[in-house]
């Protein structure tokens, strides 16, 4: 990795508060970006990935979800130390997200070329407001809807239209970083590859670097460059996606990989992963896979584990890469 | 959506008669003779049918609801009052607007003061000011207004000597009613405005819109605000017909003399014209308030606007 990465985030920590209760959502999560290259975010639901994304823009609401420490560096200049007026410059014009549910992620009572030109408007105070409405025209026609449709409300398009006008919004001011929170989930089988191709259309176009955030490996493999393997609020395993994917070597991770069905084997029955993810509220000791790990032994619930070399820039968090590294 | 207020305006006809039909019978099933109550104990039984010939009351039912059906709804006319021997509608003429005013005005008092009220609580849920506007919330809810007038007179216009204690000889003398007949309705919508706002601000949009760059206010103003007020509306309309048809009390006790007081002494004097008349006067009003209120649900919604024009075209 270069020494200077466009973006680093270094020993991120997120609580929830719920009933004076603490929900350990991210703990101590670090990673690296290149600009212009594609970082997938994978895991289970719950796992903090969407947390992650929403700390990067520092969109989470305290409370209940605080940052507890961590740095985040976007170009050089830590996120989490600016105010919250500067913050607002680099919202929607630096980084931008593309949301989980295209169904509510747009108000419902605003044409969708005013939900574009907002963004655009917002970031550039010297265009008109007919001029940022012609941007948000030429924005829809980027992402395939006719522009005289940008009169229209939201509920007058169909989930992937939406999905398409929230990627026009996220788009509009040419961000360098996307925050792609599952943009294809809630959406149709057939749309999914649209709307991917699309992003990485788009994305080549406008040189953008991007955090797409799934739970589906296939569209990892297809998208991005990086990918990082995400287990209740922790990185387990990280590298470029031909190394995690032709050796994946933390046990959560081939878990993920069996439990995929194979087009070159018969197989009756896909091998699950046993056992429920942690509950977030109890601070863990050690590994957080531990308890359903088949591989686990006492050293694995106890003290931190840390990072293995696995070589190029592969890393595993776990205690029997570990051994095998310092063996 | 011209045609939706015609159909809308057509239904209401229909409403009104039902309305008509309703309040006739209910008042042809209240015990009592009329004639003795006008005529006295010692009235004799010539008397009685002369003046139950006059105004009609010997007919049967169906005859008696046919005549005042044909003529409010054809001839536009209201009856004469047994009592005073004057055409209702006169009298209305003269106390409708009052009884208006003080509907309309109560609504703005609900609006301006509920929906802020409300706004602040969400914006600071758990805080104090949240518990502060609950409570005030609450308390507002909580007392029945016939009684809160009695207070204000007794505080504000025996002790204090601020405003008149009843009457609508000052402009002043309107504040306590709007007041006393306002504080349910206030503590109604700020409820609902609160629900309705922490509602929205939890909405994936909110993100969405916070994510853009989008200064706080303007979030706020433009997002959450336009999402929180349609059910608020709702609120608003029921609460008219509410305001202007239960201002009765109200009105009674300010000594207003409006609608509602001539509703009430029609009701103490068997005076069925009176009481007939105001209660489809009151009926027009709220129907035309629900009306209005579909309409605004139309200007704020698209969703509800394309379902009115039947159109999937939002413009």
């Amino acid at each position: 990795m270069g020494n200077n990465p466009f973006l680093s985030v270094k020993d991120l920590r997120v609580e929830y508060t719920s009933d004076k209760k603490a929900i350990y959502a991210v703990n101590g999560v670090s990673f690296e970006l290149e600009k212009g290259k594609s970082l997938g975010l994978v895991g289970e639901t719950g796992a903090g990935k969407t947390t992650i994304a929403k700390s990067i823009m520092r969109i989470l609401q305290c409370p209940p979800a605080c940052i507890k420490s961590g740095e985040i560096y976007l170009d050089g200049e830590d996120l989490l130390q600016k105010s919250e007026k500067d913050m607002l410059e680099i919202r929607g014009k630096e980084i931008a997200m593309i949301f989980q549910d295209p169904m509510s992620a747009l108000n419902p009572l605003m044409t969708v070329g005013e939900q574009i030109a907002e963004v655009v408007a917002t970031h550039d105070k010297s265009l008109s407001k007919h001029e940022a409405e012609q941007k948000a025209i030429e924005m829809m026609e980027m992402v395939g809807i006719v522009g005289s449709r940008a009169v229209e409300f939201p509920f007058q398009f169909s989930g992937g239209m939406k999905q398409r006008i929230v990627i026009a919004i996220a788009l509009a001011c040419n961000p360098q970083l996307l925050l792609a929170d599952e943009p294809t989930t809630a959406l149709d089988v057939t749309i999914q590859a649209q709307v991917l191709r699309m992003i990485k259309d788009l994305q080549d176009k406008i040189e953008t670097s991007m955090i797409l955030i799934t739970h589906d490996l296939g569209v990892v493999a297809e998208t991005c460059d990086t990918v990082n393997i995400v287990y209740a609020g922790k990185i387990l395993e990280k590298g470029t996606v031909e190394e995690v994917f032709d050796a994946p070597t933390h046990p959560y991770t081939r878990g993920l990989f069996d439990s995929l069905p194979k087009l070159n084997e018969k197989t009756d029955r896909l091998t699950p992963i046993p056992g429920m993810p942690l509950d977030p509220s109890i601070k863990f000791e050690g590994c957080p896979f531990a308890p359903r790990c088949e591989r686990a032994t006492d050293r694995c619930r106890q003290g931190e584990i840390h990072e293995t070399h696995l070589g190029g820039t592969h890393y595993c968090s776990c205690v029997l890469c570990d051994q095998r590294g310092e063996a | 959506m011209g045609r939706y207020v015609f159909n809308r305006l057509l239904w209401m006809i229909f409403i009104l008669i039902g309305v008509a039909i309703l309040i006739f019978t209910i008042l042809y099933l209240v015990p009592g003779d009329v004639s003795t109550h006008f005529l006295g104990e010692s009235a004799t039984i010539e008397d009685r049918a002369a003046f139950n010939h006059k105004y009609g009351l010997d007919q049967p039912y169906l005859a008696q609801l046919g005549n005042f059906l044909y003529s409010l709804f054809l001839k536009g006319d209201f009856g004469t009052s047994f009592k005073y021997n004057t055409p209702v509608i006169e009298e209305l003429l003269v106390r409708i607007p009052r009884t208006l005013f003080l509907g309309v005005s109560c609504i703005v008092v609900n609006a301006l003061i509920g929906i802020p009220l409300g706004m602040m609580a969400a914006l600071h849920q758990n805080k104090w000011q949240d518990t502060l506007c609950m409570v005030l919330a609450l308390l507002f809810v909580s007392v029945p207004n016939f009684w809160l007038a009695l207070e204000m007179v007794d505080l504000f216009a025996i002790r204090l000597g601020w405003f008149p204690p009843f009457g609508i000889d000052k402009t002043t003398s309107w504040v306590m009613p709007i007041i006393a007949g306002s504080m349910a309705g206030v503590a109604a919508n700020a409820r609902q405005t609160r629900s309705s706002m922490l509602e929205v601000i939890r909405a994936d949009f909110i993100t969405t819109a916070r994510a853009k760059g989008v200064d706080e206010g303007i979030v706020v103003r433009r997002h959450m605000l336009p999402n929180a007020l349609i059910p608020v509306v709702t609120g608003l309309g029921v609460g008219p017909s509410k305001s202007i048809a239960g201002n009765v009390v109200i009105e009674r006790i300010f000594t207003i003399p409006g609608v509602g007081t001539y509703m009430l002494s029609g009701i103490d004097n068997y005076d069925y014209p009176i009481v007939r008349s105001s209660v489809v006067i009151l009926a027009v009003f709220s129907s035309l308030v629900m009306l209005l209120v579909d309409i605004v649900y139309a200007i704020i919604d698209p969703r509800i606007k394309a379902q009115y024009s039947g159109k999937a075209k939002g413009k």
